[in-house]
This record gives structure tokens, C-alpha cells and sequence, in this order.
């Protein structure tokens, strides 16, 4: 599909206007938010998208006009007039079926659905509806202990404690009202109210131990900054006073690349490093982030920034060279 | 209809959604079918090139080509046109599009709190190659759900990311059952060409890799995606489907696999590798771990610096020590 000056990719906005026609030939009346909220889009989309449905059902063909429907949607109350059109939404597809049981096959993996009959339901209909493409498969995902009691927290609206490391290796008991658990990959972390930093802090779960749910509930202040909570921001937020390192990548560190701005691609023929700059507010975390990945992954500059991940390997390797650490 | 929509009804559709949306609407509507002068003179989007080509005796070869971008797409969609008359190419040629793409299953219905679910699986894709397939499906889906609150509060926002560049083509060659060649770079280093029947991608440990039968070696490999180091080309070459049962027996052993190998690493206490590998409350710091391959292993510990030590294998921790002088090497 070409690039089109709609907010919604062109195939998504195919799908929307069949499937909005096929929803109102289910319903008497609806308000206009309620169906922009019903198909997650703003009630301007929304109107724009009604106005679209009855400029397009009119195909004037022989002279004649064809008019297969009419929505009404005056006074933001909307509803279908006259209903010649299609019945009904197209079926899903394979391909579609396919994504939807793949992300299903994810929850499964989260110990709240691993047994979840509701899950299973669903996988049973949305079989039956379409042969399902290949689906992709989730398997192995190390889902930390503390997981059960952090989203107990979230759902009881209640406080917790528990032990926990940060990336510079202080350890301090905290208290945190628990707001939202983020997976990215196969890394688990809690988006929650800190009451020693008294903001929205994240936390990665398997820095944490020994999460205990207190007999108090989440405060004031937390439900005040929960308000503020976007579910789909990323885990890192950069901010001004970051530090812009740039870094050239093998396709086996590519991941790093899922957290930065990639600034340059491999021409055809060239070899499949890129090179891609990341932000970060604390310099140190480089040497971690980039050591994992060996030769796969080089700091370019600045020249703080190699010098970070050196000393870091240097250390790491000084203690793996250490008599006696092997049995 | 409104006198503003009826003169915007004459205008040219602004996307090809519109036009799309119009074909299907004709093309649903119509009992003996539409030929394809009837669709260009008739459907909002074709008229006015149409009209450009100098009508239907006029050079229409843009505008078919334009015509069959959109049955393919339809048909990727779930709409395949079905002709009705002679062969395709012929004036007398109908288009239609069958009711049948239309009908659902008997009672294929959805409650708000399904739907709800359904979305939270979806939004695993939020920011990953499967998110067009799986959003485009969610809106579908809702035309067959109660517009009720959705009011499940499961406090969780899982999601994936597909960065490898492999994915997207190695998805639609397992889709077309396509045969793939790349290169491939083992965890030695050494590069070979592979050629593979692809069957399926798997996530595991954070990792994405493929399960396919390997043609050279003729048996059931994993590959891992970071260390596909080509672009993923599809030799043209159809192969059968693998059954369950082939795929689950090969995922069998990789768990088999996984399982057999085993490391033994002492974590120093008050890191956040002692949280990670939950050493906290052993006095000696001890644990063993399952892994895949000792380099993916390595580079797992490697993360946490000077914080692990290795105990066995040997090899583990001469990979490690050779990879940490290759990153001092880099940033000396």
C-alpha cells in the first residue's frame, strides 16, 4: 500500500471502514465517542471515516446512483439508515489469525494465563474461524518470582516492599505502589511509584528480590501519577542531559539498535554493520550493554564512552583470570 | 444522502483504502458479476484515469496495472475475486467477490472481555513486524464484539521487538512454504551458505530463531536470526508442510538439548547479578544454568563484569576471556 496522509496505515483503514459498517448493522444507535473508543481511534477519525463510508457508498454506475447504505451520525449519535451493503465483516485471515494466536501464545507464557481457559477458548475460536498461518511461538520465558506478587499489588491496588540492586550496584529495601509490569523481550520490568524518589520510577524485575505485598494501599500521590502513566511509553526515556554515544553494530548486537537511532545502513554488498547512536544518563551502563556482545558490538565515540567499556572488560577479564576460580 | 457527501461522492477517493472499499462494495453487491469496463467507469478511483486514458478504448495499461494491485491486495486480505464467464482477459470477463468471504463460523461471537484479551495479545506486536497482521485482525474482531467497557485490569503491557532484519522475510516464506538460502555465521565464527525449508519462528530467552529443515544436512536445525548475516533470499523452490508432531519432536529436542547442558558459575554477593541469577541468600554463591550454546551463554554472563565467575566448562570461560579482549582490543 502506498504512504497515504491518513494517521492509519492504508490496509488498517480498509479494515476499519468494512468493519465499522459491519458493527453498525449490529446496533441501533451509538454514540460517536463510544464507537471511536470501541475501535481505538479519535472521534474525529471516527467522523472523518463516517463521512468517507457515505461518500463512498454512493457509485453512480449507468447513470443511476447507487446508494448501498446511509450512516447517520448527527448530534455525535450514530447510526445506520439504510442498510443495502455487505453483511458482515470480511472473515479473518490466516495471516491475521496467525499474529493474534502468536501474541496469545505469549500470555501463555506469563504465569497469570498459563493455564487460562479463557486463553484456550480463544485459540479454539479463532481456529475455527480461519486456518491459521504458521504462528509464532513463545517458549522458555523466564518469568521472575516476584512476578505473581507485583501484579497481585497492581490488581488489589496495594503497596509493596522489596530488595532491589540498581545498575550501580547500591542495594536498598524500597517501598513501591506498583503501577504497570512492561515486558520487552523476554526482560520483565515494573513500572511503579517510589516512595524514596516520590516519582514513577522503573524497575527491572530481576534486580529485585523478596517483593512482599504490605497491608497498605497504594497512596494519594501514586494515583495521582498513575493518571499521567503511558502504557505504551518505552522503558528508557531519554532526557536532555544524556550522553549521545555512537556505536557500530554486527547483526549479532542489532538489539541495540531496538534502543537508539540507527544513523547508517549496509549498502548492498557491503558487510551488515550499521552504525546507530543510543542515549544514556548514566555513562557506566555502556559497559554492560556493550561488552556482551564482544566483537559484535564497538563504541565509536565519545572517547569517555570507550574508555568506560575497556575498563569495564578489563575488570571482567581480570577476575576470569583469576587461579582458582576454576574447580 | 447528505448534499455535501453526494458532490464528495463525485470527487476522486483520496487513498487507495477508498478505492478498495469501493471495489469491495461492487464487487459484494453484484450478482452476475462486473466487468472490468464496468468497474472502471463505475468505481471511484478508476473513473477519473478512465476518463484520462481516453475511455475504455483509450491505453488502459496503467490503470490495469493499478486494477491488479488491488485484487492482490484484496486477495492478501482475505478477498479473493472469483470470475464468473470466460477467461480472464476477455471484455466479457466478471469480477465478484464470493458472500462466503463474508460468513463467519455460526455463532462466532465475542464478549467484551474476550476482545479485551485478544487486544492484549495483539498489542504483543505493538512495536514489532507482526503488528500490521495482528491490528488489521483486533478491527475485524470488532465488528463482532459488544462495544461494552473494557474494564479487565490485567496490570501487564508485554511486548516484542523483531529488530533482525531476517524476520519479516523468513515470516512470509514460512507463510508461502518457500525454501530460503542466507548466510550463516556460527558461534565459531565460521560462515557457510545454508539453504532451508523454513517451518517456524520461536522466541526463546529473548531470542529469536527459526526451525527449518537444513537441505544439505538433511535434518532439523535452529538458527539463530542475530546471526543470520545476508539478506534472506527465497529460492522459489515450494516444499510440504511439516506436521505438528515433526515440529514438536524438533522443538523436543532443542528443550532436550537446553537441558543437557549445564554451567556452574559463583556470583559475587550485592550485585545485581546475585538478584538476577538468585544467589541472595546462598552463602556460597553458587548456581548452575541451563544454556543453548556456550557462546550465547558467554554473552549473557558477560553482562554482569566482574561480578561471575565461571567454575565449568573450561571452554565457557576461555570463550569469555577471549571475547573481553577482543571488546579491549576494540576500545583501546
Amino acid at each position: 500500500m502506498p504512504k497515504l496522509k491518513f494517521s492509519m496505515p492504508g490496509d488498517l483503514r480498509y479494515n476499519t471502514l468494512m468493519s465499522v459498517v459491519a458493527f453498525l448493522q449490529n446496533v441501533d444507535e451509538i454514540s460517536l465517542n463510544d464507537l471511536a473508543n470501541h475501535f481505538k481511534v479519535q472521534p474525529k477519525t471516527m467522523r472523518e471515516m463516517l463521512s468517507t463510508l457515505n461518500v463512498t457508498s454512493f457509485m453512480p454506475r449507468n447513470a443511476e446512483e447507487q446508494i448501498p447504505y446511509y450512516i447517520d451520525y448527527e448530534d455525535d449519535l450514530v447510526s445506520l439508515l439504510t442498510d443495502d451493503g455487505p453483511k458482515g465483516v470480511p472473515l479473518i485471515t490466516g495471516t491475521q489469525v496467525a499474529a493474534i494466536l502468536s501474541g496469545l501464545s505469549y500470555l501463555s507464557s506469563i504465569p497469570e494465563f498459563a493455564d487460562s481457559k479463557e486463553i484456550d477458548e480463544l485459540i479454539e475460536l479463532l481456529s475455527h474461524s480461519q486456518v491459521p498461518a504458521t504462528k509464532v511461538e513463545f517458549q522458555l520465558n523466564d518469568v521472575d518470582a516476584d512476578f505473581k506478587v507485583l501484579q497481585k499489588a497492581i490488581l488489589t491496588n496495594h503497596r509493596v516492599t522489596c530488595r532491589y540492586v540498581n545498575s550501580k550496584g547500591e542495594e536498598s529495601v524500597r517501598e513501591i505502589d506498583p503501577l504497570l509490569l512492561v515486558s520487552e523481550e523476554n526482560v520483565w520490568y515494573l513500572r511503579g511509584y517510589c516512595l524514596k524518589n516520590l516519582e514513577i520510577r522503573t524497575f527491572r524485575l530481576d534486580h529485585m528480590v523478596e517483593a512482599q505485598l504490605l497491608n497498605e494501599p497504594r497512596g494519594e500521590a501514586s494515583l495521582e501519577a498513575a493518571k499521567a502513566l503511558d502504557e505504551t511509553a518505552p522503558i528508557y526515556n531519554p532526557s536532555t542531559s544524556d550522553v549521545e554515544v555512537e556505536l557500530e553494530l554486527a547483526p549479532e548486537a542489532y538489539k541495540l539498535a531496538a534502543l537508539s537511532k540507527v544513523i547508517a545502513e549496509p549498502k548492498k554488498g557491503e558487510s551488515e554493520l550499521i552504525r546507530a547512536k543510543i542515549k544514556l544518563g548514566y555513562l557506566p551502563d555502556l559497559g554492560p550493554l556493550v561488552t556482551r556482545y564482544g566483537a559484535s558490538a564497538r563504541v565509536i565515540g565519545p572517547k569517555e564512552a570507550r574508555d568506560v567499556v575497556r575498563k569495564f572488560a578489563e575488570a571482567a577479564l581480570s577476575n576470569h583470570s583469576q587461579e582458582g576460580s576454576v574447580e | 444522502m447528505a448534499a455535501k457527501d453526494k458532490v464528495a461522492g463525485s470527487r476522486e477517493p483520496e487513498d487507495q483504502s477508498e478505492r478498495l472499499y469501493s471495489l469491495t462494495l461492487a464487487l459484494i453487491q453484484t450478482e452476475v458479476g462486473l466487468t472490468k469496463e464496468e468497474i472502471f467507469s463505475s468505481i471511484r478511483g478508476y473513473r477519473h484515469d478512465l476518463e484520462k486514458a481516453g475511455g475504455i478504448d483509450g491505453n488502459l495499461e496503467s490503470l490495469d496495472r493499478k486494477f491488479n494491485r488491488d485484487k492482490d491486495d484484496l486477495r492478501k486480505m482475505g478477498l479473493q475475486l472469483d470470475s464468473a464467464g470466460s477467461s480472464e482477459g476477455d471484455a466479457d470477463f466478471r469480477y465478484r467477490i464470493s458472500r462466503k468471504a463474508f460468513e463467519w463460523p455460526e455463532g462466532t461471537t465475542l464478549t467484551a472481555k474476550q476482545l479485551q484479551l485478544l487486544e492484549l495479545a495483539a498489542s504483543v506486536w505493538e512495536h514489532a513486524a507482526l503488528s500490521p497482521d495482528a491490528t488489521s485482525g483486533i478491527t475485524r474482531l470488532r465488528a463482532i464484539a459488544p462495544a461494552a467497557s473494557r474494564n479487565l485490569v490485567t496490570g501487564i503491557a508485554p511486548r516484542v521487538t523483531t529488530i533482525e532484519p531476517s524476520f519479516a522475510p523468513l515470516k512470509r516464506c514460512i507463510d508461502e512454504l518457500s525454501t530460503v538460502s542466507f548466510l550463516y555465521r556460527k558461534s565459531n565464527g565460521d560462515e557457510a551458505v545454508r539453504v532451508v525449508q523454513p517451518w517456524q519462528l520461536t522466541h526463546t530467552h529473548g531470542l529469536w530463531m527459526l526451525l527449518g529443515w537444513d537441505i544439505e544436512r538433511a535434518s532439523a536445525r535452529n538458527y539463530l536470526l542475530k546471526r543470520i548475516h545476508s539478506k534472506v533470499e527465497s529460492k522459489g523452490q515450494s516444499f510440504e508442510k511439516p506436521s505438528d508432531e515433526v515440529i514438536a519432536k524438533a522443538k523436543d529436542e532443542l528443550l532436550a538439548h537446553y537441558q543437557r547442558n549445564v554451567a556452574k558459575i559463583r556470583v559475587a554477593p550485592g550485585t545485581t547479578a546475585s538478584m538476577h541469577f538468585e544467589t541472595h541468600n546462598i552463602e556460597s554463591g553458587e548456581v548452575q544454568i541451563n544454556y543453548m550454546d556456550l557462546q550465547l551463554l558467554a554473552e549473557e554472563l558477560l553482562e554482569f563484569g566482574s561480578s561471575v565467575q565461571v567454575i565449568e566448562p573450561l571452554e565457557l570461560k576461555e570463550i569469555m576471556q577471549q571475547m573481553l579482549r577482543r571488546v579491549i582490543e576494540n576500545h583501546a
